[in-house]
């Protein structure tokens, strides 16, 4: 293995710690804030995943939208509406929810990394030209869909939000 | 102008991992916001398990899906 290898093994394997170590944070948070601030961390190390798949360009996408955009809205929700530790209340059945619920995700989990095969990867062209040039020519009907769709969004939530003050 | 000789395969399964935990946080709390953060995280998970295999083929049309 050569120098550029081995940074990128150590790169590796540290990303995917500092992830999966952060999302078991996001879901044993005590409360929803720090739940957020963990998935943050998350999402950067999911970012750091894609630098080295040569996807560079979704790495800073990730950055911008996910870190930056959406959860700011999360943390603004959780401070406006001003959630304390576990809102709402518990039953008794949680525990049994709790471990039917850890032993269904880790058979999934074990069924699909006990089915996962493959050789090495190629490397990747993920730059902005590259990505952006495959978008906007042989995916440009699925580019516009997704514009009529978030407009919908958008024209959705206007309405929801008119008829509540109304 | 590749980074690293890990295995794609050792990607997805970081991404089975993600997704498990996502699974089980969407599971076993029942507070909305966490729960849809733990949406979050298995929606994350898939991103990276297509980011691998659009890496394995070779091809950059898979980036596009996440994008």
């Amino acid at each position: 293995m050569n120098d550029a290898g081995l940074v990128g093994a150590i790169l590796f394997y540290f990303a995917a710690a500092f992830t999966l170590a952060f999302a078991v944070g996001v879901i044993i948070a005590k409360t929803p804030l720090r739940g957020a601030l963990s998935l943050i961390a998350t999402l950067c190390g999911v970012a750091l995943l894609f630098l080295l798949l040569d996807a560079s360009f979704i790495a800073a996408l990730q950055v911008l939208v996910y870190a930056g955009a959406i959860m700011v809205l999360f943390v603004f929700v959780i401070m406006m509406l001003n959630l304390g530790p576990d809102a709402g209340a518990r039953p008794a059945y949680l525990s049994v929810a709790k471990l039917l619920g850890a032993a269904a995700a880790a058979y999934f989990t074990a069924r699909i990394i006990a089915d996962v095969t493959g050789g090495a990867g190629k490397p990747v062209d993920g730059s902005v030209k590259a990505v952006g040039t495959l978008l906007l020519t042989d995916f440009l009907f699925a580019f516009e869909a997704i514009s009529v769709l978030l407009l919908v969004a958008v024209v959705g939530a206007v309405v929801l939000g008119l008829k509540r003050l109304t | 102008m590749s980074w690293t000789t890990i295995l794609p395969m050792h990607f997805v399964m970081v991404a089975a991992l993600l997704f498990g935990i996502g699974t089980a946080g969407a599971i076993i709390r029942r507070n909305a916001l966490t729960l849809l953060m733990s949406i979050e995280l298995m929606l994350n998970a898939a991103n990276l398990a297509f980011i691998t295999f659009a890496r394995q083929h070779g091809g950059a049309e898979a980036q596009i899906y996440v994008f």
